[in-house]
């Protein structure tokens, strides 16, 4: 085991000791002493230590820093505090071992008498924590070329490995204290110059020549783990991994332990929630999405706007998965928040650009949620409160050690806030929003795991009484894990979501309706990960997804009503994929992966479909047939192949290049007139009259890991440049509403998309965070040679999400253990607007005229955040821990537009700029939880 | 159907409410720099009907938003053609108004109609559109009602008017409604005299009234500044039923009696679709839209240049006539009439008013000289034109043939909502 030293732990230990109560007591005692062997010759001082510590059954407390690099002569057996004094005396540093075998070593005088049982507590933890460790890890500790190595692990058996000369070695790799997998740990073999990366859960594996190799495992914010493995025949392990700093101290926005260096993967952020619980967001609420803006890349058009666009890419073309189930609606009160409760979530991953093959449907980016896993061990609950909503999450095992459950539930009770108003429009409306989380996992043995996940949210809007709004998704996966000979292993998914809309309009009588749609997503996949060939990850499966889109059904609402009922019917549509990846370090510096996704999407009756006269627009009047299919049958179907190519070369373990080339197809899309997302839009599938959307992304980047002042800073520069054909953008004016065309409403056109991304973080210390800026441009044109298929007269026009300069600072510092400020900084071109332009008149009435779509932009953006967290006392045994969290949005209260509008006032046209925060929301949120502060 | 206030548009304002609520969004003044490439841009405006000619052609440019003007545009050739082979030449009467004779061209049901204009050398043309045949108005009603007042601000009271259609023969129809509204009000003093100068010879210059009250009632009548248009796309039955047109209210427009007048256009789809838009777009209630402005572009081409935007519409559309339905102020919501600053400018018995305005240079003729309330001054008094003059406001002493003192066309039930 290694001894956890900690050198702010030990600062810590030895202010309280030696400044605050004993620092006029120079005594020298010496309790008891060892005999150190003749083994311990060579040792360099920290191999010295942990091997002491492990054999002699003693704690070694020094500074680690300024401490001198030496190496332990020993010519024959001696007295350890003699040996110590030997060693340490010329560098001026005394000596003292207490009753307890605890070793001091200062330049301070030092009394050990004086608090018996004063370390005990920290000791009896180290301790626990150690002999958990070594059953596992079976460790010892020996010396072998001069290089220390800390254990020694033996794979296998010689009896299994009788006759072979190649075995497969393969093992997790997990945090010591959470006992959760890491991802992303690379595991070098420093005497082949080979070495491996763990994948999402923690899995390594890979091929050897039996023998004795050594294993150096790193992982950023970790400490690393130097192990001699003898490789006897096909077997596995686990190691344990410690954080490099205590939890006291943990790096609050550690945002990305993943290492962006190594690896293919490239466009790829990862954040687990634990890391952003003190970054400043709105009313309080810790949201996933909205930190997800903080990153290169992510924009919207503006606050409160539902979804994000990434690269330039609109909002449909991201799908969100939360432990394989697909979420349709990410938002709550129309964008405010999103329905994801990040007390329930563990981290997620957003791929901005070569998505992994498993993936396909989407063009611009997956987010994949993690939800986290129940608590084995014991029951355990955690809540909190703030001014918008209230939350409690219970975790448990159902069987000790084997399975658990979480169950997390949010909901508003942000009507009161609607109620202070005077205005009684507002005083009549109310908003409510709800979500629930739940997961099981079950262990069957060492190669089964079953995970049944559930989610439900809704959301109630009433407007005034005139209008209101539901919607809700609601799903459940079921995830069977196997794995073959803890190598290689296979995923068996089945998932089923719904998403349902409705609408209730009541401002006008006799127009009165209530609308209903809905989307439904069943999927099943199958995913082998093959680990045990030399120098590859393999990866291959197949996936199916049946989509059932009602498209929506009108009744009147009132007898008064004129409103005819209509049913737009279903449509239904089957994508399926198959897919193959391999992953292949070609050499320690070069690694390619390529992958191929055959896509195959049918799109079934029953239905009547209309064809129109070819190459013409698809008006009513050009309609020259109508096709009628039976159920179920093929009404038309699209294949398509999805690329992924990508390689990295490493100049060092710190600098490397990667290049990547993909290419997506996308059989369903998002129907929405509206400039920023509103609840009102629909889902439709790609059809007869509307083909699917392909886009290809390349991208190149440069990435670094520098060390300066002890710590580590991730530096990476992405460039990319994205195309795609066949985006659907809706006609000038249409009307969504209704609509049983949409074909003859809507419009295929071509986006292009590029930029330069460049992320600066910093993971550990005090003080942490990330800076980044994206250079990006992103257009869109529709063009035909018929006037009425053209947008915006057939030149390209930017998106409306189109920011080109966006920068985001966030930043956290501790101040005490108890007490860290964080912010963020946030600057972005303003997006671009259609402005009125000209004015004229028309039968009498002053008319404006407006300017070409997107031709202005609205002013800048620039928001700065502050929040302070507070946590209750730090001691160890007590019932329940709470937190603080005083924040500010927007703390220069800069009115920030949103939009820019234009009215009439006494016969003039004035113009206003529209701020939605336009002054600074101060918010105070109080979070508990059973336990202490550490669990 | 389309739905008026269209529902993405209520989200934002929910989403406001939110904001509002917490008192956190906030609307300044802002312009931004525009270009003045949209300027000086053609503009149709006038349209062929069922009812007799002269139909008028108005032309025009368009201007910048901070200028703000009419830019009548003269010297086109304007050119109205049916699908049968006849043309008629429109000639200018003033300025950018361009007219047919009035034995000219006559609209008729189910002819199609196009506007050819020649202008600066450049020449326009519109597609052809039919003349459909119009649906009548079976009913026009209003109700008092109460609106109930936004945050700050009263309750508001006023008439509710409510359309409703006969049953159109054709499945589908597309209304345009033009609205105008009548109303009565009165000045404040008996008008004496106005002295006219030398533009009025005898008398010394003025004019005298021997009835005290001829300039005292006006009746108003002008069109609704607000587009209404409907479709009976997605009704059950092609009949609109109490559909909500105007709401007008409590105001001193209500003092005497109010009367509105419909004149239901049922036009294209097309013509629809640009009316509806112009209507959407500019509705200023609606001004925080959320969904994507445009260009909206008429019916009027450049036919050299297809990609010219060319503003407004050659409209051809059947039309009907409502009868103007009166209504009158239900008893107890009586609002003071504001007569602004009517106060007496000469109110003097010693000198002579009469020769003080002979004296007047002859640019404040004409002047207006009222009967001075007090019975024992004979001499006429001197105040503001527009407290004795009740056409300054606009308005003309005549009172308009259906204008009945005693009884009203239509009483509403005056029954509050």
């Amino acid at each position: 085991m290694i001894f956890p030293t900690n050198k702010i732990y030990f600062l810590k230990l030895f202010d309280i000791l030696f400044f605050a109560f004993f620092a006029n007591c120079p005594i020298f005692s010496q309790n008891r002493d060892l005999i150190v062997t003749k083994d311990y010759n060579n040792l360099a001082w920290e191999a010295f230590v942990q091997k002491a510590e492990h054999e002699l059954k003693v704690k070694i407390y020094y500074k680690t820093e300024e401490f001198p690099s030496f190496t332990i002569q020993i010519p024959q057996n001696t007295l350890l505090s003699s040996l110590l004094t030997n060693h340490l005396n010329k560098f001026g540093y005394q000596i003292a071992i207490d009753k307890n075998n605890n070793v001091f070593i200062s330049k301070e005088p030092i009394n050990t008498t004086v608090i018996p049982g004063f370390f005990e507590n920290f000791i009896d933890d180290q301790n626990s924590l150690k002999l958990e460790n070594e059953q596992q890890m079976n460790a010892e500790f020996i010396q072998t070329n001069n290089e220390f190595i800390a254990r020694e692990i033996t794979v296998g058996s010689k009896k299994l490995g009788l006759n072979k000369s190649k075995a497969v070695v393969s093992g997790y790799i997990k945090d010591a204290i959470t006992k959760k997998p890491i991802s992303g740990a690379t595991i070098a073999l420093s005497d082949l110059s080979f070495g491996a990366v763990t994948d999402d859960e923690g899995h390594f594996s890979f091929q050897l020549d039996k023998g004795k190799y050594n294993m150096t495992v790193s992982y950023v914010g970790s400490k690393e783990e130097k192990i001699e493995v003898s490789v006897l025949s096909d077997g596995s392990f686990e190691l344990f991994l410690e954080d490099e700093a205590i939890l006291l101290n943990e790096a609050v926005i550690s945002a990305n332990k993943y290492d962006k260096v190594k690896g293919t993967e490239m466009g790829i952020e990862k954040i687990t929630t634990k890391s952003i619980k003190e970054i400043p967001l709105v009313m309080g609420e810790k949201d996933i999405i909205k930190v997800a803006l903080l990153l290169p890349g992510i924009q919207t058009v503006g606050e409160g706007s539902s979804g994000f666009n990434v690269r330039g890419s609109p909002t449909d073309q991201n799908l969100f998965y939360i432990n394989n189930l697909p979420i349709y609606n990410t938002s709550h009160l129309a964008g405010f928040f999103s329905s994801f409760n990040s007390d329930v979530i563990d981290e997620f991953t957003l791929y901005k650009s070569n998505i992994p093959v498993k993936f396909g449907g989407r063009l611009s980016s997956i987010f994949e949620i993690k939800a986290k896993p129940g608590n084995k061990e014991r029951y355990t609950a955690s809540g909190g409160i703030s001014p918008i909503t209230g939350r409690i999450l219970f975790e448990g095992p159902i069987k000790k050690n084997t399975s658990s459950f979480i169950i997390g539930l949010r909901s508003t009770y942000s009507d009161w806030l609607l109620k202070l108003a005077k205005n009684p429009d507002i005083k009549e409306s109310s908003a409510n929003f709800g979500d629930a989380i739940a997961n099981f996992t079950f262990n069957l043995g060492n190669k089964n795991q079953i995970n049944l996940f559930s989610y439900y949210s809704y959301d109630q809007m009433d407007l005034a009484k005139r209008t209101n709004y539901n919607y809700k998704n609601i799903g459940s996966s079921l995830v069977w894990k196997h794995s073959f000979n803890n190598v290689n292993s296979h995923d068996l998914s089945f998932v089923h979501s719904i998403y349902n809309f409705s609408e209730e309009n009541k401002d006008i009588a006799v127009a009165s309706y209530t609308h209903s749609n809905k989307l439904e997503h069943t999927e099943i996949k199958s995913s082998f990960n093959i680990n045990n060939i030399k120098n590859h990850k393999i990866n291959f499966g197949l996936n199916s997804i049946l989509y059932q889109v009602h498209r929506g059904t009108y009744e009147p609402l009132s007898l008064e009503s004129l409103i005819d009922s209509k049913d737009l019917g279903k449509e239904k549509g089957i994508e399926s994929a198959l897919f193959f990846s391999d992953e292949w370090a070609l050499s320690p510096k070069l690694s390619v992966s390529a992958g191929l996704r055959y896509n195959l999407f049918a799109y079934l009756g029953a239905q009547d479909v209309n064809v129109y006269l070819d190459n013409f627009p698809k008006t009513s009047a050009n309609i020259i047939d109508t096709l009628h299919f039976k159920n179920n049958e093929i009404i038309k179907s699209y294949g398509g192949l999805d690329y992924r190519i990508a390689a990295n070369y490493m100049f060092s373990n710190d600098f490397s290049i990667k290049l990547s080339y993909n290419r997506q197809h996308q059989y369903i899309y998002m129907l929405s007139n509206s400039i920023a997302i509103s609840p009102d839009y629909k889902w439709k599938l790609s059809d007869y009259n509307t083909k699917p959307i392909v886009g290809d992304q390349y991208a190149a980047g440069l990435y670094f890991n520098t060390y300066w002042g002890g710590h580590t800073y991730d530096l990476s520069i992405e460039g990319y440049y994205k195309n795609a054909k066949n985006i659907v953008e809706i006609k000038d004016g249409a009307n969504l509403i209704m609509n049983e065309f949409s074909e003859q409403s809507t419009l295929q056109g071509k986006m292009d998309a590029y930029g330069v991304e460049l992320m600066l973080k910093k993971n550990t210390g005090k003080l942490n965070g990330w800076f980044n800026y994206t250079y990006s441009k992103t257009s869109v044109k529709v063009d035909s040679e018929f006037p009425e298929n053209k947008i915006n007269f057939g030149y390209s026009y930017p998106s409306n999400y189109d920011k080109p300069h966006a920068l985001n600072l966030v930043a956290s510092y501790r101040i005490k253990r108890r007490l860290s400020v964080s912010g963020n900084v946030v600057y972005s071109t303003g997006r671009p607007i259609t402005y009125p332009t000209a004015i004229y008149y028309q039968n009498g009435f002053k008319t404006l005229h407006y300017s070409k779509r997107n031709e202005y932009r609205i002013p800048d953006y620039f928001r700065v955040d502050l929040s302070v967290s507070i946590e209750g006392n730090l001691k160890k045994n007590k019932l329940a821990h709470g937190s603080w969290t005083f924040s500010v949005y927007n703390l220069t209260g800069r009115n920030n537009a949103y939009s820019v509008y234009f009215r009439y006032e006494e016969g003039k046209i004035n113009g206003y700029k529209l701020s939605i925060f336009g002054s600074p929301i101060v918010s105070l949120t109080y979070n508990f939880k059973l336990g202490n502060y550490a669990n | 159907m389309q739905i008026r206030k269209s529902g993405s548009n209520k989200l934002l304002i929910l989403f406001l409410i939110i904001a509002l609520g917490l008192g956190l969004s906030c609307s300044e003044k802002y312009w931004p720099e525009l270009n003045s490439a949209y300027e000086h841009l053609l503009v149709i405006d006038g349209k062929i009907t069922n009812e007799p000619g002269p139909y008028t052609i108005n032309l025009s440019t368009s201007s910048s938003i901070e200028q703000n003007s009419f830019n009548p545009l003269s010297n086109a050739h304007v050119v109205i053609s049916d699908d049968f082979g006849n043309s008629e030449l429109l000639l200018e009467t003033s300025s950018g108004k361009y007219q047919t004779a009035i034995n000219g061209i006559h609209g008729i049901i189910g002819r199609k109609y196009k506007i050819s204009i020649i202008v600066n050398g450049k020449s326009y043309e519109s597609t052809f559109e039919e003349l459909k045949n119009p649906v009548k108005v079976e009913k026009l009603n209003a109700e008092w009602v109460k609106h109930t007042g936004a945050s700050n601000e009263e309750d508001e009271y006023g008439y509710q008017f409510y359309l409703s259609t006969e049953t159109a023969n054709e499945t589908v129809s597309y209304y345009y409604w033009e609205l105008t509204e009548t109303y009565q009000y009165t000045s404040y003093y008996f008008a004496h005299s106005i002295y006219w100068g030398k533009n009025l010879p005898g008398k010394n210059g003025f004019e005298f009234f021997t009835h005290v009250d001829t300039l005292l009632n006006c009746w108003k009548t002008k069109q609704i500044d607000e587009r209404f248009t409907y479709t009976t796309k997605n009704l059950k039955i092609p009949k609109l039923n109490r559909f909500i047109i105007n709401f007008v209210p409590n105001s001193e427009k209500l003092n005497y009696k109010y009367a509105l007048q419909v004149k239901q256009y049922t036009i294209s789809e097309n013509a629809y679709v640009f009316l509806n838009s112009l209507q959407k777009q500019n509705d200023i209630e609606n001004s925080l839209y959320t969904t994507q402005p445009y260009q909206i572009l008429g019916n009027v081409q450049n036919v050299d240049d297809l990609e010219e935007p060319v503003l407004g519409y050659f409209l051809t559309a059947g039309v009907i006539e409502s009868k103007p339905l009166i209504v009158k102020r239900p008893i107890g919501f009586n609002v003071p009439s504001d007569w602004g600053e009517c106060s007496v400018l000469t109110a003097d018995n010693l000198f002579n008013v009469m020769e003080r305005v002979q004296a007047l240079p002859s640019r404040y003729w004409p002047v207006v000289l009222a009967v001075d309330p007090n019975p024992q001054n004979t001499n006429p008094i001197l105040v503001d034109a527009e407290c004795v003059d009740c056409r300054v406001k606009g308005g003309v002493p005549v009172r308009p043939a259906f204008w009945d003192d005693n009884s009203l066309l239509n009483t509403p039930d005056g029954k509050i909502k």
